[in-house]
């Protein structure tokens, strides 16, 4: 069994909890519960007749006064870089959170989580244009979530 | 033996430490009973540290770093595992071993958790009102008990095109403020109902109110559109449609002011002679274009103060400045000719009748204008086209 470490970054309550909870343990819940420092989570997965385990951390949010501690990001394969739909800033902070795991995990690769895409209204989501290696999730409801996971394995095993 | 101290310290200055020990392989060695309790997970000798800690895959560059170089230490801080929260320190034990050290911080975890939920969720609730705040059409600022402004809404700064310069706000305070001193004389005469404010071309109905004991918001709805609309309603309301002079209500208005004044001036009631004719031979359209003739020829003679208004079908009324009466017999003698050398619509000619009078002590605006009218019936029984005063 290979161990792949990978992360979530993004600015507080854009759901990076939530993708793993239900990534995890296919559940979910409305309350908030702030995340202190890290939680590790695991999965296994097979893919093209491997096994991976993924260890998924769930680092704090990080706010403009507060930066992760980049040493957290050594030795990890990918991230996963989660914005909020609902709230413009976290969108525009994306950029900064996949620079900060660059420049310890140069070149390594990622995914963007556009969450919460359940609260858009319908007319939104089909005009909804994103980057490359994009998904428009819902922890919520269960859209997207493990196209997210895999999609990074993908990108890291090939 | 740096490391050995630190255990000790940590003993004895209560802040207790579980500890693992593992090999250049990272299998685990010996351990602190307690260690197990702490992870939630049994640790056996010789198996891989990475089985228990997932946290330290990843770190394997680290550990070996740690050997090698025979210092360094390294920490994962806070680390929620087995429902604790935990710190996770790496540190060189001897050449064949590396001390991992575990320390539970739960409690103290906790109570930053509470302080960091209610911090983030008014982040997010104060985030929440801002953007509603921003979303509106109306200016919104706060200014507190020194008259500073200490927030202010997106459209305030669109609006103003502020930077945040203090000669631009010292210019800014001019506009809003008017001729009032400080804010809280403005938020004073809102309150006693001057409830519009115009800044250049623009109309806002101000509100403001005390938000707390300091705080003072005020609220500028923009309302120019509404204003302008009233405005020429009220115009229209004013004036005759078809003439575009002021109406008889108006006239009165005006009439009674300059009454008050006491200020000399004449009344003039003036009549188109024969107009009755013209209507039933040409028909009402050139009729009215006759009357609408008729008052641009009197206005040309009009000062800006002068006024002219219609009374009723073809009658007019003029109220004109003069320092005696004959100076308004004059001009009215002047309009009278001017009238009957006009070549009106289809080749008309028309002739008008005058009465003029001026005010006496004591004179209200309905004697005055009797005694115009009178005047006026003298000039038409004594043969039309002529200007009669009386005294
Ligand atoms: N509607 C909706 N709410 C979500 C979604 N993901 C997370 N949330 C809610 O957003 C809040 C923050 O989520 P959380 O996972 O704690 O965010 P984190 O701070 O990034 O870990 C919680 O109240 C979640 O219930 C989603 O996909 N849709
Ligand atoms: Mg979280």
């Amino acid at each position: 069994m290979i161990r792949k470490k990978i992360l979530l970054l993004g600015d507080f309550h854009v759901g990076k909890t939530s993708l793993i909870r239900r990534y995890v343990d296919n559940a979910f819940s409305d309350d908030y519960l702030t995340t202190i420092g890290v939680k590790i989570s695991k999965k296994q997965i097979t893919l093209h007749d491997r096994e991976y385990e993924l260890l998924i951390w769930d680092i704090e949010g990080a706010t403009p006064t507060k930066k992760i501690p980049t040493h957290y990001f050594a030795g990890a394969a990918g991230a996963i870089v989660v914005g909020d739909l609902t709230r413009e800033e976290t969108l525009t902070s994306l950029p900064e959170h996949l620079q900060s795991f660059h420049s310890v995990n140069r070149g390594k690769p990622w995914v963007f989580a556009y969450n919460k895409v359940d609260l858009l209204p319908v007319e939104q989501r089909k005009r909804l244009q994103l980057p490359e290696w994009s998904f428009a999730t819902s922890a919520k409801e269960d859209l997207n979530v493990d196209t997210l996971f895999t999609t990074l394995l993908e990108r890291i095993v090939s | 033996m740096r490391n050995v101290q630190r255990i000790l310290n940590s003993i004895l200055s209560k802040n207790v430490f579980e500890y693992i020990l593992i090999d250049r392989d990272a299998n685990v060695g010996d351990f602190s009973l307690e260690a197990t309790h702490l992870l939630g997970e049994k640790l056996v000798h010789g198996e891989s540290i990475f089985d228990v800690l997932p946290e330290l895959v990843g770190s394997e560059d680290v550990i070996e770093e740690i050997f090698n170089r025979g210092k360094q230490s390294y920490a994962i801080k806070t680390v929620e595992k087995n429902g604790r929260f935990l710190n996770i320190y790496l540190d060189y034990f001897d050449s064949e071993k590396l001390l991992i050290l575990l320390q539970d911080i739960t409690e103290v975890t906790e109570i930053r958790r509470k302080i960091m939920q209610v911090s983030n969720q008014t982040t997010l609730l104060s985030n929440t009102l801002q953007s509603i705040v921003d979303s509106q059409k109306a200016i919104i600022f706060l200014v507190d008990s020194n008259g500073k402004i200490v927030f202010a809404n997106k459209r305030f700064h669109e609006y103003f095109d502020t930077d945040d310069s203090p000669e631009l706000r010292q210019e800014l305070l001019h506009t809003l403020l008017d001729e009032h001193r400080d804010f809280h004389a403005l938020h004073k005469s809102v309150r006693k109902g001057k409830d519009e404010l115009r800044i250049g071309q623009d109309v806002f109905s101000i509100e403001s109110v005390y938000v707390d004991p300091v705080n003072i918001l005020f609220t500028l709805t923009p309302i120019t559109d509404l204003v302008r609309k009233k405005e020429a309603l009220q115009n229209e309301i004013r004036h005759d449609p078809l003439t575009g002079v002021l109406r008889k209500q108006s006239f009165d208005e005006e009439l009674r002011k300059r009454l008050l004044s006491k200020r000399p001036f004449a009344l003039v009631v003036t009549d188109i002679d024969n107009f009755k004719q013209i209507n039933d031979r040409y028909g009402h359209v050139i009729g009215d274009k006759a009357l609408i003739q008729f008052t641009e020829v009197i206005r040309k003679r009009l000062r800006d103060d002068e006024t002219i208004a219609r009374w009723g079908g073809e009658e007019f009324l003029l109220l004109l400045e003069c320092a005696t009466p004959e100076e308004a017999i004059d001009k009215c003698e002047t309009i009278r000719r001017d009238l009957e050398q006009y070549r009106f619509e289809a080749g008309l000619h028309i002739t008008a009748s005058f009465g003029v009078s001026c005010p006496h002590e004591g004179d209200d605006a309905a004697t005055l204008v009797e005694r115009a009218d009178k005047a006026l019936y003298q000039a038409k029984s004594s043969g039309k086209n002529r200007v009669v005063f009386l005294n």
